[in-house]
């Protein structure tokens, strides 16, 4: 008979290598020899060029300095960012009237951040929305209330490019939806047109409509009649990327069950409450991952109005970089581009991943009224 | 399929489901030739044949979610056409319960037995409440009603489909083979 003896209340720790720093270094960057190797060569890789990097932006860089400095300096001359903030974020709206389009930024951040919460959706948001909306286009257009007006050719910088991808993306996506929910009608006639519309934009650059709805459309008016630049871009904007959504969403529609088209019809539904109460809940909400895509990108695709000359960021950054006094320091005003452009989309895409969540079919915590 | 002339057994008053000489193609497919049926308010029919015989296509044409070429389907006093207003009617009096159920998988069991009330018979929202909380204890699953359709079993499922057509109040109830998903 064999016994075996056991240490009682004695615990036995598993091995070193499996626990702390070297168990995590082990599990996560040396698992394997390949894996290991991969470790090496990107380790490598940030040490021959994060240093540098640093020694560039940080170490050796100027900030506040004139143009003729930063010339003398061997690092990155954040000068170029600081000296022409105002000017690279706000363009040529009036210099003594620049806090009006920062307040209406910093209304549009607040309500965006306020109604991330999907329980807050009512009907009191909605009037909320529209005194917001109200007062951000009375900052921006004055002419009320004491406030100077500024015609909208002056609007540039950062406030033009979130009006812009802000209406885009708001008109953009319900008339997506109609597009496609009128893509897979059975009239023929409405069926051809919203077909024709979705592949007549899809095969046309953004390019091409801006430039159509800022030279062509003007010659189609009648003398004396204009309407805003700014106002014909952002409907190109808006035409364009609604074609794009409608065929996400008619993707989103042809994944639905055809038994629930069936349900919804058994119990007496018409055809918009069974789209309105059944279908669309369900397939906007399978698509929402390549909606966000396209919005993001649409929000992108504004910096394209440069060549129809409206002053977004990128053109005011461009402007500034012509100057000669800043000419040759075009990485740092970039890098300051891009991460603004970066935060922006990055945004966006976890606001979105919030909604997914929160609209996620779990039990509902409130009780029967 | 082929139909029997239509039994005629309780022949007190007006037929509520009648179908007259209809006849369905699916492209050249003849699939139902020539039936005749009458069904009487508290009649019981259990429709039998052979898979693919065309059960479940005759059964969804008295709701229009099939539509016949040829002859007449009647149903609580109103013919099937291509109205869309009458086909709505119909669908009101008539209830469905499918094979696989169909159950509304982003609403709760509540508002799944709610939804037709509510938008169909525009019955408040309270009152739609308490009918579908009465049915839902008629099909012995109360506790359940604030889950996901994908949060109960499929048994479950079934009977909230029941309960969902019981809401409506229909004075016809279709069954498509709802047992045989289980």
């Amino acid at each position: 008979m064999s016994t075996t003896t056991r240490s009682h209340g004695e615990e036995i720790r598993p091995p070193v290598t499996d626990v702390g720093i070297l168990g995590w270094l082990k599990h996560h960057l040396f698992n394997g020899f390949f894996n290991s190797i991969a470790t090496i060569l990107i380790l490598g890789l940030l040490l021959k060029f994060v240093p540098q990097f640093i020694q560039w932006a940080f170490i050796d860089s100027v900030w506040f300095t004139s143009g003729e400095e930063c010339h003398a300096a061997s690092g990155a001359c954040w000068s170029v960012v600081t000296q022409n903030i105002r000017f690279n974020i706000f363009g040529y709206y009036p210099y003594e009237h620049q806090w009006r389009p920062l307040a209406a930024m910093i209304i549009l951040v607040c309500m965006l951040i306020y109604s991330r919460d999907w329980n807050r959706w009512s009907k009191k948001l909605g009037y909320l929305w529209l005194a917001a909306l109200f007062v951000m286009g009375l900052l921006m257009k004055g002419g009320l209330f004491g406030l100077v007006s500024v015609e909208s050719t002056k609007w540039s910088g950062l406030p033009l490019t979130l009006l812009l991808s802000f209406f885009g993306i708001l008109a953009s996506y319900p008339l997506g939806v109609v597009l496609a929910l009128g893509r897979q009608s059975k009239l023929p006639i409405i069926k051809s047109l919203c077909v024709v519309y979705i592949e007549m934009i899809r095969g046309v650059p953004l390019i091409t409509m801006l430039f159509m709805s800022s030279v062509m459309f003007p010659l189609f008016l009648p003398e004396g009649v204009t309407v805003d630049k700014v106002l014909r871009a952002q409907a190109a904007i808006i035409l364009f990327t609604a074609a794009y959504i409608a065929e996400v969403v008619r993707g989103g529609l042809q994944a639905m069950d055809k038994g629930q088209y069936e349900a919804a019809e058994s119990l007496g539904l018409n055809y918009y409450q069974m789209m309105r109460l059944i279908i669309l809940p369900q397939a906007l909400k399978i698509v929402i991952p390549p909606t966000v895509g396209i919005l993001i990108s649409a929000f992108k695709d504004t910096s394209l109005v440069v060549i129809i000359a409206l002053y977004d960021i990128l053109n005011t950054t461009k402007s500034i970089l012509s100057e000669p006094e800043w000419t040759g320091f075009s990485t740092e005003a970039y890098i300051f581009i891009a991460v603004i452009y970066y935060f922006c989309c990055f945004s966006m895409s976890q606001y979105s991943r919030r909604i997914e969540k929160e609209l996620e079919y779990k039990q509902r915590d409130n009780k029967i009224s | 399929m082929n139909s029997e002339p239509a039994r005629n057994n309780s022949a007190t008053g007006q037929p509520i489901i009648e179908i007259i000489k209809m006849h369905k193609w699916f492209d050249d497919f003849h699939v139902l030739k020539d039936i005749n049926l009458a069904v009487h308010p508290q009649e019981r029919i259990v429709v039998c044949g052979p898979s693919g015989s065309g059960k479940s296509t005759m059964i969804r044409c008295i709701n229009r979610l099939e539509e016949h070429q040829r002859g007449q389907i009647i149903v609580n006093g109103i013919e099937l056409t291509t109205d869309l207003k009458n086909i709505e009617k119909v669908r009101t009096e008539v209830g469905m319960v499918f094979q696989h159920f169909n159950l509304f998988p982003h609403l709760t069991i509540l508002e799944n037995l709610t939804v037709g009330p509510i938008w169909v018979r525009k019955t408040p929202k309270k009152e739609a409440e308490e009918l579908a909380m009465h049915y839902l204890e008629i099909v012995k699953i109360p506790e359940q009603a604030l889950k996901y359709p994908g949060q109960i079993s499929g048994g479950q499922q079934q009977r909230v489909a029941i309960a969902r057509s019981l809401c409506m109040k229909p004075k016809i109830m279709l069954f498509d083979e709802p047992t045989s998903a289980l």
